[in-house]
């Protein structure tokens, strides 16, 4: 079961004297899946980071359906169906694609049945990565790694996704690969899915709604349509601001 | 390898430890074949700490010749028999293990190898400056386990302990905590993240991969009977961990290759003396690194057909 998630004046500070994100709202629908935009330094990572619990959050409430979560610590995030895909590369290299999705489920466990068809589930998710589902995970491709950490952050059955881009440092080839995965998973209805991205046109293509971020506060939203049809603004828009894209 | 061949083979350990002590072997074979299962034990467990929970203790020697001592202390000065040791030891042995254990918990990176050598150094130091109790580099006397020099016993000792090495390792590797610690040896971060208790699994590592570090230690204790520091050096230390990592380290039976060919190699060539042993040693470690990154095992298993390449967890 998914939830719709709500965020309503985020801030959050690594340090505290300064804010990186100040005060950002967005509203994600249930098994919808909203796409984040947004020029470097906009604080893209930090909101996916706030909600996951692995940032300070200073201010504001994040809701996950009916519970307010932004005081839960991150494994607490865990149990209430949080699952972050971070954007740097995160698979267990040396253990196999199976053994990586069992931990994905590891805080469910005692529930040794779901787990096991959770498990075979996601494992037959991604038509790239069933083949390989004996192999170590890090002999795959960088693409397969990918899919890898998103079918392993389905596994526990999370009622929220976020993907930190999941296509940065990736050729061509498995940007497409991996996005025609999450299109599929999109179609699913299943889980609600915010994800951030630099590939702008990937990102619209399977987004339901867009928001864009700018200098740690929202800079514009509107389904991924309209946004796409005003895309040429909004990027001029981040040009006259290139390099002072960072909050301050 | 399926799961039954790894539950069969504690039983060939157990086997040929009977089988060559009944046929009587050449003394000079016996030990090196009992000495063996030293460095198995040894070698192993650095390969569960270090391979497969990504720990890089270089202490684990330092487990051992405490196993050792602590076995001399308790005959000698505590009048126990060498029996009992076998069993003490390696529980007072995983307690310092535990100890190492926290102290990995506080340190990332290469602090834990610097630390860990240092404890190791600072031990040797202390075990040839403590010369009232150790007797310094004159060594310790402890009797066999039973009167007489036979070696057919040890064998058969050294037999069932290999085998009880491999049962706790298949325990370990294909159980719940084998996972864990695969997982925080490969990112620790995000197995932190999906709930895995990262105390607890780096705290069992340390405190079972010690218990057998200290049942080696004891069991040469009761096997050479004559103690010195030297068991201590860093020499050993690196002998154990080319053992692991010429065979394979993170692989199963990547120790066992290792001490097999390591310790052929030092029959073949001690005719030349102890410190060519050692060069030669190193060369072969050397070639290794270079061209068989992940050791012998991997290369082996990749030249054999598709199923039977999965050697390793
Ligand atoms: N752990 C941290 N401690 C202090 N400052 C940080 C930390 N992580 C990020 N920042 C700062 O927060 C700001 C926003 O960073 P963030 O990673 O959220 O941006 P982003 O929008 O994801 O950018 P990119 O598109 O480059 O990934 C940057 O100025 C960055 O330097
Ligand atoms: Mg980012």
């Amino acid at each position: 079961m998914s939830e719709a998630i709500t965020i309503k004046g985020l801030r959050v500070a690594y340090e505290s004297d300064i804010e990186i994100l100040r005060g950002v709202d967005m509203l994600g629908g249930a098994n919808t899946l909203t796409a984040i935009i947004g020029p470097n330094g906009a604080g893209k990572s930090t909101l996916l980071k706030g909600v996951a619990g692995v940032a300070p959050v200073t201010g504001g409430e994040i809701h996950l359906g009916g519970q307010r979560i932004e005081a839960l610590n991150a494994a607490q995030r865990v149990g209430a169906g949080v699952s972050f895909v971070p954007q740097e590369a995160s698979v267990f290299g040396q253990m196999t694609v199976l053994e990586n999705l069992r931990l994905g489920g590891w805080h469910r466990r005692k529930d040794k049945a779901w787990l096991e068809r959770r498990i075979a589930f996601c494992g037959d998710l991604f038509h790239s990565i069933k083949p390989h589902l004996e192999r170590r995970a890090g002999d795959l491709s960088g693409g397969q790694q990918k899919l890898v950490e998103i079918a392993r952050g389905l596994v526990g059955e999370p009622r929220l996704l976020l993907l930190d881009e999941p296509t940065a440092g990736l050729s061509p080839v498995m940007v497409r690969e991996v996005y025609r995965e999450i299109a599929r998973l999109k179609e699913s209805r299943s889980v609600t899915v915010l994800l951030v991205e630099q590939n702008v046109r990937e990102a619209l293509a399977v987004a339901d709604h867009v928001y864009v971020l700018a200098m740690g506060q929202n800079d514009t939203d509107g389904p991924a349509a309209e946004i796409a049809g005003r895309l040429d603004g909004i990027v001029r828009n981040w040009m006259s601001r290139e390099g002072s894209g960072m909050a301050s | 390898m399926t799961k039954l061949t790894h539950h069969l083979v504690p039983l060939l350990f157990v086997a040929a430890g009977l089988g060559l002590s009944l046929i009587g072997l050449r003394p000079v074979v016996a030990d090196l074949l009992i000495l063996s299962v030293y460095y198995l034990l040894l070698a192993g467990s650095w390969n569960l700490l270090a391979g497969f929970a990504g720990q890089y203790s270089f202490a684990h020697i330092g487990l051992a010749t405490a196993g050792a001592y602590g076995t001399a202390a308790l005959v000698i000065a505590g009048g126990l028999s060498g029996w009992a040791t076998l069993v003490i030891m390696p529980l007072a042995v995983a307690l310092l293990g535990g100890g190492l254990g926290l102290v990995a918990l506080r340190v990332r990176g290469v602090q834990l190898p610097l630390i860990t050598f240092a404890f190791a150094g600072a031990f040797a130091v202390f075990l040839a400056a403590a010369s009232d109790i150790t007797n310094g580099s004159m060594g310790l006397q402890l009797p066999k386990l039973v009167p007489g020099f036979d070696r057919s016993l040890y064998l058969v000792l050294g037999g069932i302990l290999a085998g009880l090495f491999f049962i706790v390792q298949n325990w370990m590797i294909d159980g719940k905590l084998g996972l864990l610690m695969q997982a925080i040896r490969d990112n620790e971060d995000i197995a932190h993240g999906m709930g895995v208790g990262i105390f607890r699994v780096k705290i069992a590592a340390f405190m079972i991969t010690a218990a057998i570090a200290g049942l080696a230690g004891s069991f040469y204790a009761n096997y050479v009977g004559v103690l010195a520091p030297s068991m201590l050096s860093m020499g050993e230390m690196g002998y154990v961990v080319a053992m692991a990592v010429i065979g394979g380290l993170g692989y199963r039976y990547g120790p066992l290759i290792g001490v097999v060919i390591i310790r052929s190699i030092e029959y073949f060539v001690r005719g030349f003396g102890a410190e060519y042993t050692l060069v030669i040693i190193t060369g072969i470690a050397l070639l290794v690194v270079l061209f068989f990154r992940e050791g012998v095992i991997a290369y082996v298993s990749r030249l054999m057909p598709r199923q039977t390449a999965r050697w390793r967890s």
